[in-house]
């Protein structure tokens, strides 16, 4: 869990909870089953041909429209960095009541620390154990009492029959941005390079299904409750969350102080995970599109250049926050244009996925076809629908 | 790599980059000098009320009880930022023709709020302080709500 939920689809959740109550739950559960079918491919991929995304990218939309997907992706992937070493260093500030700025080094200290001197699978478990912790949400959802009825039909797509426009459009708005939050391209990047990483081959394929579709569905689980933990707390109080440090009320009414450190301790772990997820897929996808010679599991120095970019990326993510730009806006401009190039990412995965040539017996059945051409089309609207409702909704605040 | 992208492409590439750039850096730079119109009162009026209503539910929570003092005390540092932040703006910044007296009126919840979150942030400890701030903001966000459906309605 360590990773998937950061702090954008944290206060998106949240936030989509209190304007809309339950009526967005749907958005969480097809923006789950579609991370599960494009994880699922890109790690069956990395599996069976050893090839990453950027390389599939690269190969199958060619270096020009390649580049410009590259570009795109380390934008995003900086700025979700940065929003991250951002909100852990928040995270650590309401821990421990120290200056932001200098918190902001710390912070920078620890993952130097923690990138340059674990080894992948010990970063995979600590934050994924620790993320864990993020379960507090779930319990606290519950403790709640929602409304079991309502959850049910938010479940069911719906469209709000307000005759008021700009409740229809900031209603496109979120529905496009939890889509993009659950979505978020270095989650597929990250974990089919880690497949490579642990050097899974096609004898992997059937872990590679349960892994995506357990951790993406834990994942899930967690975002659903965020969102009902807003629709029930934050939505009859009109509460939008601006700090990560308002999604704790909900710990704190339902469990006091535990509930609190719980969920302070669960959000550490996950914007942590978060952050390095980013900082490391920035790096991969760099060398993997120039074909550098990349991998964690490698010393660092006969990976001169895979090394030198994730500690650029996570420098300049400090610097970035370091300036007093919010964390919490950036993030929310990075979700918003990571779904703009999610059609770039993921036609070169359902193409190369689906070829029996290069995946032989791996290659997609109907089920996984339909689904991925489904999600292929939806994500290419929300692409297209994404800065138009940013600029024309003002970030959803209208 | 099998394919190779040209230098031509890689700078035209360059080139769109820094546009694009630009563009954005004008977009905001413009943004922060123009008169506030009635949508961006109602984006702040609504933000308001908000962190009216947070700062209800966290005043509520008692120190040592339910809360940490590091949570307590940072929370509503960051939650005042954000408000003295709005208040600022409304006073550096003009209205939009027409829009006079709605822009006092925000401006006006925005220094109220500001004075309870003073009161709030220097006595967190004080139970009496807390429930005195507690009502006076419910109400303040009481009266965001109502503001904020006249803004939408008729702007002045």
């Amino acid at each position: 869990m360590g990773g998937f939920v950061e702090i954008g689809e944290l206060l998106f959740s949240v936030n989509a909870g209190s304007k809309f109550h339950y009526h967005l739950l749907w958005v969480v559960v097809l923006g789950t089953i579609g991370i599960i079918v494009y994880g699922e491919m890109a790690g069956r991929i990395a599996a069976v041909m050893r090839t990453s995304v950027f390389d599939v990218i690269r190969d199958t939309i060619g270096p020009r429209l390649g580049l410009i997907t590259l570009l795109a992706a380390v934008f995003v992937g900086v700025m979700t960095c940065a929003a991250e070493v951002g909100g852990v260093a928040m995270i650590l500030r309401l821990l421990f009541d120290m200056p932001y700025r200098v918190l902001i080094v710390v912070t920078l200290l620890f993952f130097l620390i923690v990138i340059g001197l674990s080894n992948l699978k010990w970063i995979e478990r600590t934050f994924g154990i620790g993320g864990l912790l993020m379960l507090i949400f779930i319990v606290t959802a519950f403790a709640l009492h929602p409304d079991w009825p309502n959850v049910a039909r938010g479940l069911i797509p719906w469209v709000p029959s307000s005759s008021d426009k700009q409740d229809l459009l900031s209603y496109a708005y979120y529905a496009v941005a939890l889509l993009s939050s659950i979505m978020l391209p270095y989650e597929t990047y990250f974990y089919a390079s880690g497949g490579i990483e642990d050097d899974w081959s096609s004898k992997d394929v059937p872990m590679n299904r349960f892994i995506s579709a357990v951790g993406f569905t834990l994942g899930g689980c967690l975002t659903l409750s965020l969102v009902i933990m807003g629709a029930v707390l934050f939505a009859s109080r009109d509460i939008e969350a601006q700090l990560p440090g308002t999604a704790v009320l909900g710990p704190i009414e339902t469990y006091g102080k535990t509930g609190l450190l719980l969920a302070l301790a669960g959000m550490f772990f996950a914007f942590a995970g978060a952050t390095i997820e980013n900082c490391l897929s920035v790096s991969y996808n760099i060398c993997q599109f120039y074909g550098w010679k990349w991998g964690k599991r490698l010393e660092a120095r006969t990976v001169p250049r895979f090394t030198a970019i994730w500690l650029i990326v996570i420098v300049l993510s400090a610097a970035i926050v370091m300036t007093g730009v919010d964390p919490v806006q950036v993030v929310e401009y990075a979700i918003v244009f990571s779904v703009v190039i999610l059609p770039l990412s993921y036609y070169p995965i359902l193409r190369t996925a689906r070829n029996r040539e290069l995946m032989g017996s791996h290659a997609n059945g109907w089920v996984a076809d339909t689904l991925g051409v489904f999600f292929l089309v939806l994500v290419t609207l929300a692409a297209l629908a994404a800065i138009p409702l940013l600029i024309i909704t003002h970030s959803g605040e209208s | 790599m099998s394919r190779q992208v040209s230098v031509r492409f890689q700078s035209a590439l360059a080139v769109g980059v820094v546009l694009i750039i630009a563009s954005v850096a004008w977009q905001v730079g413009t943004g922060l000098e123009r008169p506030l119109d009635a949508e961006d009162m109602k984006i702040d009026v609504a933000d308001l009320g908000s962190y009216a209503a947070e700062g209800d539910l966290l005043t509520k929570q008692r120190v040592g009880a339910t809360l940490t003092r590091s949570y307590s005390k940072v929370q509503s540092q960051m939650w005042r930022d954000k408000i003295e932040k709005i208040a600022i703006k409304y006073q550096s910044r003009e209205p939009e023709m027409g829009l006079t007296k709605s822009f006092g009126e925000v401006h006006a919840l925005a220094q109220r709020l500001l004075c309870v979150t003073d009161v709030v942030t220097e006595n967190l400890t004080r139970e009496e302080t807390s429930t005195a701030a507690a009502s006076e903001l419910k109400q303040a966000a009481l009266d965001a709500r109502q503001l904020k459906s006249r803004l939408s309605l008729t702007p002045d």
